[in-house]
């Protein structure tokens, strides 16, 4: 069996004898024994690389260049991208109004889609059918919610003037998205009418599981509805709502379209988000640099969040 | 404290597939500091009419009185009963002092008569050292405890336990059956407790409650239950092994009354007061109501044994008797050979007869 060669002088035979004839095994046999594992990972984790890490490392290089589109090279300028990002009152701006965009949906979409799981968690003739028509707007794609929308909030045709005048709260019709005033609060009730009911489905999966002998303990202690829901269902959901909080501020953070298709940013820049400030520097203005500079920043402060996120998190457990 | 009033309960689920009549007809009055255990097998009702109680479920129709006071209508809260779950039911993210604390911060107790109040029922519990830990970081044994201690904090008129010891170990069930019972005795308060497990039914009851398919079949001491059956499903529901059936006929031969089986007559002490209408009857013997007899015993039975069981302190013989097997229990030490034929010799004081072949069929006495 043992072809090769015999084991160096000096080595302890007890050891040898005890030692399995790996030996007699090729090397290619030996590299796949020892490092199968790794061999296996690697084409997902270049796959991984590639599609992640690439994009993510490249925009942060073009985050220190002077960079347009007819100098596709670009020219290195260090951190000037950064100084000029934050000495620019519109970008203060735009952080300010990303902010409450996202705090403010976020909260709004966690609070009604809350109140309607509870509701849909009743009994009553009809549920599953309100259940699956509570999903519409999620599933419906973006363009067409904005369509309708715009529809809605027309200033000379649109349904919401029209059943406002008709009722006579107001005068005249309103121009909804034209209007600094309204504007940004007519883009954030779309956006959380459009994704309040990804807080639903998930709130109602987990008021399912809540066992139903400690609301009848409660009861029995004397906790009447309000006491039952502050100190069961509200600590039963709780785990879910802060992770509802994580994703839904991320994505909502970095939420484009939303605003863009309904205002562009306007009107006089009362709905000019951050992700809309990257497009506007980037494609509007052709500064890739720039606009890659906002967009790292904006990664940066995400990272902080969920940072935070996690550490609050360790911290409830102990 | 209270008695217990029980009037006519009936409970019935309506559902897609049908009713459910869970109760039917439940009467009953339990006296005041009484141990009243329901039993009977699983689906019966047992629950229900316990969370009917409680006020978790409203019953169909029927009225439920403690003391003078009739509480069909009100809220759990308001009739002042304490219950223990299956579950426990404890709150998880409370500690086991906010969770024996609960029902009396409700109720508006204050902070310092609350502190006092963990301090004296903890020691009772052995849970002193447990007061800040989270329900999910104690054993089954000291969740159960918790669950008792968040009922008897509140000093409850009435105790509803439902199968409060069928989650914990063999062992750790004698142990908490023992402790339920010291409790008891110490408390004196009413209490009513669901098992389908008749030995904790027979330790602990003043009177037993059994049911089946929502009816009560009867009610009276471990020891009526088990020495008179009012019919053929008590009489086998109660007692481990389970009384021995035998199908036949009740006759009246030559001016004596005779119970014919399949294979074996068996001639009866007496007639019972009123003969049925038909002679179908069924005749029972608990397996510790056989004895081995001498061959030449009068009235002795000759039979087969076909396989002998040892259980720890005695032993169960299956013996062929006429077209049928019975059991008989017997102390380990005597050993009977399969094969072997035996003399069998039935206590005439000690059987019981039932008018009727099914789970209905009455005690004839
Ligand atoms: N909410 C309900 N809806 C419909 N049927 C029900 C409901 N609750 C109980 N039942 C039915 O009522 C009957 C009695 O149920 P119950 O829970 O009282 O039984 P149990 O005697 O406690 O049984 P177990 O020993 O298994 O706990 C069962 O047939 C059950 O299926
Ligand atoms: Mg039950």
């Amino acid at each position: 069996m043992s072809q090769h060669a015999p084991p160096a002088v000096g080595t302890h035979p007890a050891e040898d004898a005890a030692r399995p004839p790996i030996g007699s095994r090729s090397l290619l046999g030996r590299l796949l024994d020892q490092h199968l594992g790794v061999i296996l990972l690697l084409p997902s984790a270049l796959t991984f690389l590639v599609l992640l890490v690439f994009p993510l490392g490249y925009g942060i290089y073009t985050s220190f260049l002077q960079r347009h589109v007819l100098d596709p090279e670009g020219v290195w300028v260090g951190l000037a991208n950064y100084a000029w990002l934050f000495s620019n009152a519109e970008f203060w701006h735009s952080l300010w109004l990303s902010s409450l965009w996202a705090g403010v949906a976020v909260g709004l979409q966690i609070i009604l889609g809350t109140a309607v799981a509870l509701i849909l968690h009743q009994p009553f003739k009809g549920r599953s059918l309100v259940r699956g028509l509570v999903l519409f707007p999620y599933m419906m794609p973006v363009v067409s919610v904005i369509l309708v929308w715009m529809l809605l909030y027309n200033a000379l045709y649109g349904v919401l003037n029209w059943l406002l005048v008709q009722s006579g709260i107001v005068d005249a019709p309103i121009a909804w998205l034209s209007q600094p005033g309204s504007a940004f609060w007519a883009v954030v009730y779309v956006g959380v009418w459009k994704y309040f009911p990804f807080v639903v489905v998930i709130v109602l999966a987990r008021l399912q599981v809540i066992p139903q002998d400690l609301y009848e303990a409660a009861r029995i202690d004397g906790a009447g509805a309000i006491a039952r829901f502050i100190d069961i269902t509200l600590h039963q959901i709780k785990d879910v709502l802060l992770v509802i909080a994580l994703l839904r501020t991320i994505f909502m953070f970095n939420n484009f379209e939303i605003i863009f298709l309904l205002t562009g940013g306007g009107p006089l820049r009362s709905t000019m988000t951050l992700p809309i400030l990257v497009y506007e520097q980037a494609f509007g203005l052709y500064e890739m640099g720039r606009g890659s500079a906002i967009a790292v920043v904006m990664f940066l402060i995400l990272i902080a969040v969920m940072t935070i996120y996690f550490a609050f998190l360790r911290k409830e457990q102990d | 404290m209270a008695n217990v009033r029980i009037d006519r309960l009936h409970k019935e689920f309506r559902g897609p597939t049908g009713t459910v009549h869970a109760l039917q007809e439940l009467t009953l009055d339990i006296a005041d500091g009484e141990f009243v255990s329901l039993v009977g097998p699983s689906g019966c009702g047992k629950s229900t009419a316990l969370r009917i109680i409680a006020g978790l479920e409203v019953p169909s129709s029927g009225r439920i009185l403690f003391g003078p006071r009739d509480i069909t209508k009100l809220e759990p809260r308001d009739r002042n009963i304490a219950m223990v779950f299956q579950s426990y039911a404890l709150y998880p993210h409370m500690t086991v002092r906010q969770n024996l604390e609960y029902g009396l911060r409700k109720r508006g107790i204050g902070k310092e008569e609350r502190a006092r109040k963990v301090a004296a029922i903890a020691p009772m519990l052995r849970l002193e050292t447990m007061l800040e830990r989270k329900p999910r970081q104690l054993s089954g044994g000291q969740r159960q405890r918790v669950a008792l201690g968040r009922a008897l904090i509140r000093d409850p008129e009435v105790f509803l336990l439902d199968e409060p010891l069928s989650n914990l170990d063999a062992k750790l069930r004698v142990h908490m059956r023992a402790e339920l019972a010291a409790l008891h005795q110490k408390l004196r308060t009413t209490m009513i407790y669901v098992t389908h497990d008749q030995l904790e039914a027979m330790t602990l009851s003043d009177r037993i409650v059994v049911m089946n398919h929502g009816v009560m079949q009867q009610v009276g001491t471990p020891e009526e239950i088990y020495s008179r059956p009012a019919n053929r499903f008590v009489a086998e529901f109660i007692g481990t092994p389970s009384m021995n059936m035998i199908e036949g006929e009740l006759r009246i031969e030559g001016g004596r009354p005779v119970f014919q089986g399949p294979g074996i007559a068996v001639p009866l002490p007496q007639a019972p007061p009123r003969m049925p209408a038909t002679p179908q009857a069924t005749l029972g013997v608990r397996p510790e109501d056989i004895a081995l007899v001498p061959p030449d015993a009068p009235g002795a039975i000759r039979a087969k044994v076909t396989v002998s069981e040892l259980a720890g302190a005695e032993r169960y013989h299956f013996i062929e008797l006429g077209s049928g097997s019975v059991i008989l229990r017997t102390p380990a030490t005597t050993v009977l050979r399969p094969g072997e034929t035996v003399a069998l010799g039935l206590d005439p004081a000690r059987l019981h007869l039932f008018a009727g072949a099914g789970e209905d069929a009455a005690a004839l006495r």
